[in-house]
C-alpha cells in the first residue's frame, strides 16, 4: 500500500514538468548561492582563526590572572606554575607554546617607534609561526642566538637590513629597565596585523633582557580545531587549577575579532534570510496551484472512500520529494567551484585588501567545505517548504467532497 | 492595446489567491532589501563621516618625504606659505597645523606605542569636533605644564584617570631621546580602537618646549564643502608642489573603497533578489498559461495576433511587477523614514561593531535614486520574465489546445 502511495508522489510531480522543474530550479539557484555565500564566509573566519589566532593569541591561552587586566612584566608567569607536559597531553592539544611577549620603543638614529617582542622558541614555534616560509633573507634564529629576527615593514622603515642593529628599551622585571642592542640576523614576511611590527627573539633571550629568567607572559595552545574549543578549554581548566593562572579562549582575549565575525556572520544570515523568504512564498505559490488544480480529484478520491490521512500522506511525499531534489541538486550543482576555491583560495589585491585589513581580516578569499553549512542550509529549507505545506495540509483535513467536486 | 492590457489585469485577478502570493514576494523581497540596502550605507557612511570629522578630516598635506621616511625631520615643506594659501583660500573653512611623531608612553600599568600629536588647540577644535568627544576633562584646557588627551582605550590598558601620570618617550631630530611625563587632562572617545587605543594629543607649544624646534608634519583641513574636494586639493597642490596635498579618499583610500563598493554592492543585492523573485513569476505565468490552455487555443483560433497575445501575457508578468514593485519599494521608503529618522539600536552587538569604528546605534539611509532604480530594475525584470510564458503561448497548437481539458 505505502509502495503505492510513493509511486503516485512520484508520478504526480512529473505530472506538470515544467512546474516540477521551474519550483527544484528555484531551490536548487537559491540554495546554491547560500552556499557559496555561506561556504565562503565560514572559510574566512576559520581561516582567520586559523592564522592569526592560532599563532599571536592562541586558541587557549594561560597567563597570570592579574596580567589579564595589566599587561605588565611583573605579572608573570613562573615556570613551575604551569605543566605543560600535562597540557600536551590533552587530547586534541596540538602543540603548547610558552611566550614571552612584551614591547619596546626600537630606534636607530632619529628613528623610533614601538614594537611588539615576541620570546619564542624557535624549535616549535618556527612551525606554528610558518617562518621558514616567511623569511626573506638571512637564517631563522636559534634558542641560544644573540639576535633579532623583524619583518619587512620595519626593515623599510628602519632602512635596515641583515647584519644591522637595532636599539631595544622597554620595561622589565621589577621596575628594572629591559634594554639591549642586537644584530638582525633574519627579515620575515608578516604583512599585516599584530605581527608586522613584531620584533622576534629567543625565549632565552627575551627573558634576560626584561631582567625575568624562567618567566614566561603567555602559554599558548594550539588544537586541532575549533569545534573542540570549549571541550579542551575545560580540560585546561582541570590541568591548571590555580586562582593565579587564567585561562582563556581567543574569544575572551579578543572579544572584537569574534564579535566582527558574528557581525559579519549575521550579514549572510540576513540575506539568505530573504532569499529563503522568496524561495518559501515560491513553494507556496505552487502548493496553492496543486490544490487549485486538484481540488476536484481530490474530492472525487475522497468521495470514492480514500482516508483524507492518505491523501495527505501522498500530496505532503510528493512536496518533500519535490524540495529534496532541489535540495540535492542544489549542494551538488555547488560543490565544483565550492571545491575549487578551497583548494585555489585568491588573494584579494588593492584597495580592495586594506578595507579587509581595516575589518580585521586577513585579505585572502576562498570557500568553505563544511559540513554544517550544507546540512544547516538544506534544513533551512526544509524547514520552510514544511512550513508552507501546511496549508495544504489543512485543506485536505478539512476536505468536503461534495465542495470540491462542484466546478 | 487597451483592451489587452485590460484584459491582462483581469486575467490576474481570475486566482487572485495566487496572484497575491507572487506580489507579496515581490513587495517583500525588495521591502527587505531596501531595508538591507539602508542599513549597509547607514552603517557605511557613519563610519566615514565620524572618521572625517573626529580622525582624519577633509584635506591632509604632508612633505613628499613623509610617506617614505616618516621620520621627525619629514616636515611640511614651506610652511609659512602654505599655511598663507590655505588662509586665503576662499574653500578652506580652518586648517591645523600639528607636529606628529611615533612614542612609546609608559605608565606603571603598562606600555603602549603611540602616535603622538602636537597641536594648537584652539586651531584643532575648528577642524575636528574630537571636544565634544570627551568622556572625562578638557581638550588640553589645563594650568598644567604638560598636560595630555588620551583615548578612552589607551586609558583603560595603562589605567590612566584624569591627572595620572603618563611617560613618553621619543627621539627628537638629533637622535636624542626624550623622556617626559604628562598629565592626563582628558580622556575622548571615538569609538573606534585604532584611534582611541594609539592616539595622544599634547599642546604644540609643550612639544616644542622639548624639543626646541617648531617642527609640523601634517595640516589638516577643512572644507566649507565636502563635495569637490578633490579639486580643491588638486588647486591647492598646484600651488605647493614641495608637499603632498591628498583630500581623505586618496589618502586613505581603503576608507573610500567602501564608498566605491557601495553601488556595486546594491547592484548585486538586487539582481539577486530580482532573479530569485523571477523564478517564482515565471512558475506563476507558465501555470496559469498550462490551465488556460484550451481558452488560448479558442483566442487563437479565432484569430488573435500572435503579437497581441503575446502582448497579453507579457503585461501579466508587468501586472506583478508593477503591484508588487511600487508597493515594496513604498514599504522601504517608509521603514527607511522611520529607522533614519529614529535610529537602529544595534548595541547588543556594541562592542565588536566599536572596535571597528562603527556606531552602535544605525540611522538608516539610501540614496533616494536607489528607489527609482529598484522600480524599474524590477519592472524590466518582469516585462522580460513575461517572454518565456508568452513564447510558450504562442507555440501552442490551437486545435490540440482546445481539445485539452
Amino acid at each position: 500500500m505505502k509502495k503505492l502511495f510513493l509511486i503516485l508522489a512520484w508520478r504526480n510531480i512529473w505530472r506538470n514538468k515544467k512546474r516540477a522543474f521551474i519550483t527544484i530550479s528555484s531551490i536548487a539557484a537559491s540554495l546554491f548561492f547560500v552556499l557559496f555565500l555561506r561556504q565562503m564566509q565560514f572559510w574566512v573566519y576559520d581561516f582567520n582563526i586559523k592564522n592569526s589566532v592560532a599563532a599571536t593569541v592562541g586558541y587557549i591561552q594561560i597567563t597570570d590572572s592579574s596580567y589579564v587586566d595589566e599587561k605588565i612584566i611583573d605579572n608573570t608567569l613562573s615556570s613551575n606554575q604551569v605543566d605543560v607536559e600535562a597540557l600536551t597531553k590533552i587530547e586534541g592539544v596540538k602543540g603548547v607554546y610558552p611566550r614571552f611577549l612584551s614591547g619596546a620603543l626600537v630606534s636607530t638614529g632619529i628613528k623610533s617607534k614601538y614594537a611588539g617582542i615576541s620570546g619564542i622558541s624557535p624549535e616549535t614555534d618556527n612551525k606554528l609561526l610558518k617562518l621558514d616560509i616567511k623569511l626573506r633573507k638571512g637564517t631563522l634564529i636559534n634558542a641560544d642566538d644573540r639576535a633579532i629576527m623583524i619583518t619587512e615593514n620595519m626593515a623599510d622603515y628602519y632602512q635596515v637590513s641583515v647584519g644591522d642593529s637595532l636599539i631595544l628599551m622597554g620595561q622589565g622585571y621589577h621596575g628594572f629597565t629591559a634594554a639591549g642592542i642586537y644584530p638582525i640576523k633574519a627579515i620575515l614576511n608578516f604583512p599585516v596585523g599584530e605581527l608586522s611590527s613584531m620584533v622576534f627573539m629567543p625565549i632565552k633571550e627575551a627573558q634576560f633582557m626584561h631582567v625575568a629568567d624562567n618567566r614566561f607572559t603567555h602559554v599558548l595552545i594550539d588544537i586541532e580545531s575549533n569545534n573542540q574549543l570549549e571541550e579542551i578549554y575545560s580540560e585546561v581548566k582541570k590541568v591548571s587549577n590555580d586562582s593565579q593562572i587564567s585561562v582563556r579562549t581567543w574569544e575572551e582575549v579578543v572579544p572584537g575579532l569574534k564579535q566582527g565575525i558574528d557581525m559579519d556572520a549575521n550579514s549572510g544570515l540576513i540575506i539568505s534570510g530573504i532569499l529563503y523568504m522568496i524561495v518559501g512564498f515560491g513553494i507556496f505559490g505552487t502548493i496553492v496551484m496543486l490544490h487549485n488544480e486538484r481540488k476536484f480529484e481530490f474530492g472525487v478520491l475522497n468521495a470514492i472512500g480514500t482516508n483524507r490521512f492518505d491523501l495527505l500522506f501522498i500530496t505532503l511525499t510528493e512536496l518533500t520529494i519535490l524540495t529534496l531534489i532541489g535540495i540535492v541538486i542544489g549542494n551538488l550543482s555547488s560543490l565544483p567551484l565550492l571545491y575549487y576555491f578551497n583548494q585555489n583560495p585568491i588573494k584579494i589585491g588593492g584597495d580592495a585588501a586594506q578595507a579587509v585589513i581595516d575589518q580585521g581580516f586577513e585579505p585572502y578569499m576562498g570557500t568553505g567545505l563544511f559540513l554544517d553549512v550544507f546540512t544547516a542550509n538544506s534544513l533551512a529549507i526544509l524547514a520552510i517548504a514544511t512550513f508552507v505545506s501546511l496549508y495544504i495540509v489543512i485543506k485536505i483535513i478539512r476536505i468536503n467532497a461534495l465542495k470540491s467536486m462542484k466546478k | 492595446m487597451k483592451t489587452t492590457i485590460k484584459i491582462a489585469w483581469r486575467n490576474c485577478w481570475r486566482n487572485s489567491l495566487r496572484s497575491s502570493i507572487v506580489i507579496a514576494s515581490i513587495a517583500l523581497g525588495i521591502w527587505s532589501s531596501i531595508f538591507l540596502m539602508g542599513f549597509s550605507t547607514g552603517l557605511v557612511e557613519q563610519r566615514i563621516e565620524k572618521m572625517v570629522n573626529l580622525e582624519i578630516g577633509d584635506i591632509q598635506i604632508h612633505s613628499t618625504t613623509y610617506d617614505v621616511q616618516s621620520d621627525i625631520l619629514s616636515t611640511v615643506q614651506d610652511l609659512e606659505t602654505t599655511e598663507n594659501l590655505l588662509s586665503y583660500n576662499p574653500n578652506v573653512a580652518s586648517y591645523s597645523s600639528r607636529f606628529k611623531t611615533d612614542a612609546f608612553a609608559l605608565s606603571p600599568h603598562g606600555q603602549q606605542g603611540v602616535k603622538l600629536l602636537g597641536v594648537n588647540p584652539a586651531d584643532e577644535m575648528k577642524v575636528l569636533n574630537l571636544a565634544e568627544h570627551l568622556e572625562e576633562g578638557t581638550f588640553l584646557d589645563s594650568k598644567n605644564t604638560y598636560p595630555i588627551l588620551v583615548g578612552k582605550k589607551l586609558a583603560k590598558e595603562l589605567h590612566l584617570k584624569l591627572n595620572s601620570k603618563i611617560q613618553l618617550n621619543f627621539t627628537d631630530t638629533n637622535a636624542n631621546q626624550i623622556t617626559k611625563n604628562f598629565k592626563v587632562c582628558g580622556i575622548f572617545y571615538v569609538g573606534n580602537d585604532a584611534f582611541d587605543g594609539f592616539t595622544v594629543f599634547a599642546p604644540i607649544k609643550t612639544i616644542e618646549r622639548l624639543t626646541g624646534e617648531h617642527l609640523i608634519h601634517e595640516i589638516i583641513v577643512k572644507t566649507k564643502n565636502t563635495d569637490n574636494l578633490a579639486s580643491i586639493a588638486t588647486e591647492l597642490q598646484s600651488n605647493n608642489p614641495n608637499n603632498l596635498i591628498e583630500n581623505w579618499q586618496k589618502r586613505y583610500p581603503e576608507i573610500a573603497y567602501g564608498v566605491d563598493m557601495m553601488d556595486t554592492t546594491m547592484y548585486i543585492l538586487m539582481s539577486i533578489i530580482i532573479a530569485a523573485l523571477l523564478f517564482g513569476i515565471v512558475n506563476t505565468l507558465v501555470m496559469s498559461i498550462l490551465e488556460r490552455k484550451k481558452e488560448l487555443g479558442i483566442l487563437m483560433a479565432i484569430g488573435i495576433s500572435t503579437w497581441k497575445l503575446r502582448m497579453m501575457i507579457v503585461f501579466e508578468s508587468l501586472v506583478y511587477g508593477l503591484v508588487g514593485g511600487p508597493l515594496g519599494v513604498f514599504l522601504g521608503y517608509v521603514t527607511i523614514q522611520y529607522f533614519g529618522e529614529k535610529g537602529l539600536d544595534l548595541s547588543g552587538f556594541g562592542e565588536g561593531m566599536e572596535a571597528f569604528g562603527y556606531d552602535p546605534i544605525i540611522y538608516v539611509q539610501i540614496d533616494p535614486k536607489y528607489y527609482l532604480i529598484y522600480t524599474s530594475y524590477i519592472l524590466l525584470a518582469t516585462f522580460i520574465g513575461g517572454f518565456y510564458p508568452s513564447r510558450m503561448a504562442t507555440k501552442l497548437n490551437p486545435i490540440e489546445a482546445i481539445r485539452s481539458i
